[in-house]
């Protein structure tokens, strides 16, 4: 006489996946067999109060309406830019930091006169980073202003690792495929 | 369906020009894809995440409150939650597996935010009097009715599991993989699931 099914035993018996052995037990225990039969009854049971009733069919456009509006309030800044647009903020960071450098510099060799030369200084980063809009320079700087060194780290870096491990997990296949995506996105972007 | 561009500007419905190519690859590409093109900045592709799997985990949002209003509730935060955490998805189960695991920790803050008097109660009985038989229909609505008032009694993470085993289909190991454990303690967690379900039948 072989000890009786235990609970993870009974679980593999309802899966059919008892090794025969223990299967050979079942097959000469009625105490086991009743207790494994009372199991499958109640997982038919369980399995016959499935339903979900389906929601109206406008239900689902709402509902992505709906997660649409609540990720976007989520979000850190007021649009969903593309990564490339990052690289473009990172350029005008890099270009606000060396406005202060620049400055710095220039008011440390014109000590008497504190407003020329920081004008100066603007405008030759500014000729170093034509590509950006004054609007654009003037939120950047200002975003870089009220973020602590923390806030930048954990905007800037989290997802980019994320996007390295997320595609160095990917086949050839499948990176054929995101290239592709990311060419159209890029494409898009340039309309 | 709604445009998921920052600017909100709709774009034209009829074009001259076959549709973008990304829309077309993107509705073909697998959930690992997917996500790697979300990270990247494409927002198209969180929208085809929550067009693909916006039934089932609103199912299994459903099946954990069984009312509409929450279920929707808790399905909207599960695709908040998933856009601000994607980035931690390991790629090393389904996404399937990584939102029903989102999912399944939203209804359970849900349900232990609640106390026991405020659970909302099973929904009402239908019953259709034109049926073949109304009083076997009757019986059949009231068993079930008694089912999901035990599934309801059943402690959280004995009802994740059944509710994960039996209407998601999910095995042993993706349990285990949605609620951390391993993939014995799942078994057995199943098991006491079901025996309590019959107890509470019989009371
Ligand atoms: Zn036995």
């Amino acid at each position: 006489m072989t000890t009786h099914l235990s609970p993870q035993e009974s679980v593999n018996a309802l899966d059919g996946v008892l090794p025969q052995q223990r299967h050979s037990h079942l097959d000469s225990c009625a105490s086991c067999q009743t207790h494994v039969d009372e199991l499958r009854a109640m997982m038919m049971a369980v399995g016959e109060v499935a339903d979900v009733p389906e929601p109206s069919p406008l239900f689902w456009d709402h509902f992505q309406a709906r997660v649409q509006t609540l990720v976007q309030a989520e979000m850190v800044r007021p649009t969903s830019d593309p990564w490339w647009a990052m690289v473009v903020s990172v350029r005008g960071a890099m270009a606000a930091v060396a406005t202060v450098v620049m400055a710095g510099v220039a008011v440390a060799l014109y000590p008497g006169d504190r407003v020329a030369p920081v004008e100066d200084a603007q405008g030759a980063v500014a000729d170093d980073a034509m590509a950006l809009e004054t609007a654009e320079w003037a939120f950047v700087s200002g975003m870089m202003d009220t973020f602590e060194p923390d806030d930048v780290r954990q905007v800037l870096t989290p997802a980019a690792l994320a996007v390295d491990s997320a595609f160095a997990s990917l086949t050839s296949g499948e990176r054929d495929v995101f290239a592709k995506l990311l060419s159209a996105e890029l494409a898009r972007g340039k309309e | 369906m709604p445009t998921w561009t920052a600017g909100g500007e709709a774009e034209p419905v009829t074009q001259a020009v076959a549709p973008p190519a990304t829309a077309l690859d993107l509705a073909a590409a697998e959930d690992r894809v997917l996500v790697a093109a979300f990270l990247a900045g494409s927002q198209d592709a969180f929208q085809i995440i929550v067009t693909r799997h916006q039934r089932a985990v609103y199912q299994v949002c459903y099946r954990f409150v069984r009312n509409h209003e929450d279920a929707s509730d808790l399905a909207q935060d599960v695709f908040v939650r998933a856009f601000k955490g994607l980035k931690h998805f390991k790629g090393d189960s389904a996404l399937t597996t990584w939102l029903y695991r989102v999912g399944v920790n939203c209804c359970l803050n849900r349900i232990a935010a609640r106390r026991p008097d405020m659970e909302p109660l099973v929904e009402a009985r239908h019953v259709d009097p034109r049926s073949d038989d109304p009083f076997r229909a009757l019986a059949q609505s009231e068993k079930a009715t008694e089912v999901k008032r035990a599934i309801a009694q059943l402690p959280p993470r004995q009802r994740a599991t059944l509710l994960l085993r039996v209407y998601q289909e999910l095995s042993h190991k993706e349990i285990a993989g949605v609620l951390g454990g391993t993939v014995g303690a799942t078994k057995v967690n199943f098991f006491h699931a079901l025996r309590n379900v019959k107890r509470l039948l019989q009371s």
